[in-house]
C-alpha cells in the first residue's frame, strides 16, 4: 500500500511526460522542454557532487563542454558515428575528472572554489584559442543529429523522447548509487569526515568517485546538448552556466534526488514567465531567486518534506486527541505557525534595531 | 621601438593595470577574511564605480575627475551596505553556500540596472590628464592619466594599511578576522564589522572603477572578469593577506601584459590559469601564505 503510494504519482509524472508532445503542440515550448530535460540531467550530476559530497564546485561546465566538444569533434572531423561520439564523451569527462581531481579534491573551502574556477577558465579559454581545431568564436558547425538503428532523432518531438529517456536512466543510476553502499560513504563524508576516515571510509577516494561520476553525467548532458543544438562555441564554457546549474540545485533542494528536476523546472520557465517584463527580465529573475533563496533555504523539494513532516506530526496529535482530521484546519494551523514566526522575526528586526540606538546613546 | 622600449612599456603598463587588480582584490580579501565569505557582486562594484564616475563627469560639467571619483565611491559604498544588509545578513548563519548565491543575484540586479542605463556599446572617460603624454625613459609612453592612476591606488593602499594598522576601528576589523568569538567577548560588534567591511571593500573596488575607467572602454558585463581577478591576486597573495593582494595585484597585472605584448594576447586567459592551477598543486595556501590582515 505504501509502495503503490509512492509509486503511482511518479508513474503519472512519467506518463504526462511521455504524453506531453502529443498535447502540446507548440514547437517553442518543445524546445524549451528538451533543454530542460538536458539542463535536468547537468543539474543532476551537479547536485550528485554539490549536494552528496558538500564540494563546492564552480567547474562543472568545464565537462559539460568537454563532452559536448570530444563528440562534436569526433562527428565531424572523422566522421565516427554518435554511438562512439556518446561513449568518447563521457571516457573524455571521467578521464579529465580524475586527473583534475588528483590536485584538486585535496584542497578544501575557497581554494577548492578557486582550483575549479581556474579549471574552467582554462579550458573555456582553451576552445577559442585553438581556433584551429574547435572553430574559435565562430563555433563548431554542423553536428550531426544521432541515429540509433534506423532512428532518426532528427525532429524536435523525437529529441524530446531522447533526451527523456537519458533522464529517466540517469536518475535511476543515481539513485541507485546514491542508496548503495558508496552513496551512504558519500553522505559520510559530507557530514563528518574525519569519523567517516575513521569508519574505513576513505575520504579522498569517495570524493573521487563522486567527481568522476559527476563529471560523466556532465559529458552525458554535453552529448545531447551538442547533438540537439547542432552548433557548440565557447559560450558552453561561460560561468552563466554555473549559477543557471546553481539556481537550479539550490532552489530546487539540495540533496534531494528531484531537487535538480525541479529546479531545472523553475530555472527555464519563470524566465518566459516573466517574458512581460522585457528588458527588467533579469533584474526580476535575480529578484526572484534572491527572495527564494533568503525564504526557502533547503529549497523547494525541501520545503515540501517539510510540510509533509509537519502534517504527519499535527495528525498524529490530532488522532491521539481524538479530534476528526481536516486539511482546511490544518490550513489554519499552518497558516497560524507561519504569522507567529513572521511576528517574531520581525520583532528580532525591531529588538536588534532599538539595541543598536541605545548602544549609540 | 627596440625590444628593451617594449619590455618596459608592457612593464610600466602591467604597474598601472596592476594596482587596479589590487584595489578589487583587497576588497575581495577584506570580505573573505571577516565575513568568510566570497563575494561575487564585488567585480560589479568595480563596474558601477567606473560607470557612477562617467555619469557625474556627465550630469555637470563643474564637476571635475577627482570630484567624480568620490561622488561615485560614495554611491557605491551605500550599494556595498545595502548588499550586506538586504543579501548577506538575512543568510548570513547558514553556510557558505546561500550567501554566494544571494550576491550573485544582486550582482545580477546591478548588471541588469546598469545595462539599462548605459545601453548601447560601452562608454569613455574623457578626462584632461589622458593627453599628456611624458616619456620618462627612452621611448616608453606614459599618460598623466596612468601616472595618476598607480600613484592613486598606491595611495589608498598605504591609506588602508595605516587605518587597518594604526586606528582603533582598524583593529578591531583585524581582530575579528582571527578570531570573531574573542573579539565579541572584547566588546567589538561583529555585525558592525561585518558591515564596516563589506563597505570598504565596495569603496575599494569603485575608487578602482573610477581609476581604471579613463583607461579602457567600460562596458556593463565587465564586473564578472574583475571578479576573477581579484579571486587571482588572492590566490597569489594568500587569502585575507592584505599586503600580499599589493603583490599579487602587481605580479598579475605584469605577467598578463608581458604575456600579452611579448607572446600572444590569445593566451593570456589560458597562461594565467595555468599558472594559477599550478600554484594551487604546488603551494595549495598561496603564493604568500595567509596570515591575516
Amino acid at each position: 500500500m505504501a509502495k503503490a503510494r509512492q509509486t503511482i504519482p511518479i508513474l503519472i509524472l512519467v506518463g504526462m511526460a511521455f504524453a506531453l508532445p502529443h498535447m502540446w503542440d507548440s514547437p517553442y515550448y518543445m524546445h524549451l522542454m528538451v533543454l530542460l530535460w538536458i539542463y535536468a540531467i547537468f543539474a543532476i550530476s551537479y547536485n550528485l557532487y554539490l549536494g552528496f559530497l558538500g564540494g563546492f564546485s564552480m567547474g562543472q561546465p568545464a565537462f559539460f563542454g568537454l563532452g559536448g566538444y570530444a563528440t562534436g569533434l569526433i562527428t565531424t572531423k572523422l566522421d565516427w558515428p554518435t554511438g562512439v561520439g556518446f561513449l568518447v564523451a563521457v571516457g573524455v569527462c571521467s578521464v579529465a575528472a580524475f586527473i583534475i581531481g588528483f590536485p584538486a579534491l585535496r584542497l578544501t573551502g575557497p581554494y577548492f572554489v578557486l582550483m575549479t574556477v581556474a579549471v574552467l577558465g582554462i579550458v573555456g579559454n582553451l576552445s577559442n584559442t585553438l581556433y584551429k581545431v574547435t572553430g574559435g568564436s565562430s563555433g563548431l558547425r554542423d553536428i550531426p543529429e544521432p541515429v540509433i538503428g534506423s532512428w532518426n532523432f532528427d525532429t524536435t518531438n523525437y529529441y524530446y523522447y531522447l533526451a527523456l529517456g537519458f533522464l529517466i536512466i540517469t536518475y535511476i543510476v543515481v539513485q541507485w548509487l546514491i542508496f548503495s553502499r558508496i552513496g551512504r560513504g558519500f553522505m559520510a563524508v559530507r557530514d563528518n569526515e574525519e569519523l567517516a576516515n575513521s569508519l574505513g571510509i576513505n575520504p579522498f577516494r569517495y570524493r573521487m568517485i563522486g567527481f568522476v561520476t559527476s563529471a560523466a553525467i556532465a559529458g552525458v548532458a554535453g552529448w545531447l546538448y551538442a547533438h540537439y543544438v547542432h552548433i557548440l562555441d565557447p559560450t558552453v564554457f561561460g560561468f552563466n552556466y554555473v549559477f543557471d546549474i546553481l539556481f537550479m540545485v539550490i532552489l530546487g533542494g539540495t540533496g534531494t534526488l528531484p531537487g535538480p528536476v525541479i529546479g531545472a523546472f523553475i530555472v527555464v520557465f519563470v524566465p518566459e514567465v516573466l517574458r512581460m517584463a522585457a528588458e527588467w527580465r533579469s533584474f526580476f529573475f535575480a529578484l526572484f531567486m534572491l527572495v527564494m533563496i533568503i525564504f526557502m533555504p533547503l529549497g523547494l523539494w525541501g520545503f515540501v518534506k517539510v510540510q509533509q513532516g509537519r502534517y504527519m506530526e499535527w495528525k498524529a496529535m490530532r488522532m491521539a486527541q481524538g479530534v476528526p482530521l481536516g486539511l482546511p484546519r490544518y490550513l489554519g494551523f499552518i497558516s497560524k505557525d507561519y504569522w507567529s514566526t513572521l511576528s517574531a522575526f520581525l520583532s528580532s528586526i525591531k529588538a536588534r534595531f532599538s539595541k543598536e540606538t541605545d548602544q549609540e546613546t | 621601438m627596440s625590444q628593451y622600449d617594449l619590455v618596459m612599456q608592457q612593464i610600466v603598463n602591467g604597474l598601472v593595470l596592476g594596482s587596479v587588480y589590487v584595489l578589487i582584490a583587497v576588497g575581495f580579501t577584506l570580505c573573505l577574511g571577516v565575513l568568510k565569505l566570497i563575494n561575487v557582486a564585488q567585480g560589479h562594484f568595480y563596474m558601477l564605480g567606473a560607470f557612477l564616475t562617467y555619469q557625474a563627469l556627465e550630469w555637470n560639467t563643474n564637476i571635475n575627475y577627482p570630484m567624480a571619483i568620490i561622488i561615485s565611491v560614495l554611491i557605491v559604498s551605500f550599494a556595498g551596505l545595502f548588499v550586506h544588509y538586504v543579501g548577506i545578513w538575512p543568510v548570513q548563519s547558514r553556510g557558505q553556500i546561500a550567501p554566494i548565491l544571494t550576491t550573485v543575484a544582486l550582482a545580477f540586479m546591478i548588471e541588469n540596472i546598469a545595462i539599462i542605463c548605459w545601453p548601447g556599446s560601452g562608454r569613455n572617460i574623457e578626462t584632461a590628464l589622458s593627453d599628456n603624454v611624458r616619456n620618462p625613459f627612452g621611448q616608453v609612453h606614459v599618460t598623466d592619466q596612468r601616472m595618476m592612476t598607480f600613484v592613486a591606488a598606491i595611495c589608498l593602499m598605504a591609506l588602508l594599511y595605516l587605518f587597518l594598522q594604526r586606528t582603533r576601528v582598524g583593529k578591531a576589523l583585524r581582530a575579528t578576522t582571527q578570531n570573531q568569538m574573542s573579539a565579541s567577548l572584547m566588546g567589538i560588534n561583529p555585525e558592525y564589522m561585518r558591515a564596516l567591511a563589506m563597505v570598504l571593500s565596495a569603496f575599494l573596488a569603485a575608487a578602482g572603477g573610477g581609476l581604471i575607467g579613463p583607461l579602457f572602454t567600460i562596458v556593463p558585463n565587465m564586473g564578472l572578469s574583475a571578479l576573477f581577478k581579484a579571486m587571482i591576486v588572492v590566490l597569489i597573495g594568500g587569502m585575507g593577506n592584505v599586503p600580499g593582494a599589493l603583490v599579487g595585484g602587481l605580479i598579475l597585472g605584469l605577467m598578463e601584459t608581458l604575456i600579452g605584448g611579448l607572446w600572444s594576447a590569445a593566451w593570456v586567459n589560458v597562461a594565467v590559469f595555468g599558472v594559477i592551477i599550478l600554484i594551487l598543486i604546488v603551494r595549495p595556501k598561496g603564493l604568500l601564505g595567509s596570515k591575516g590582515i
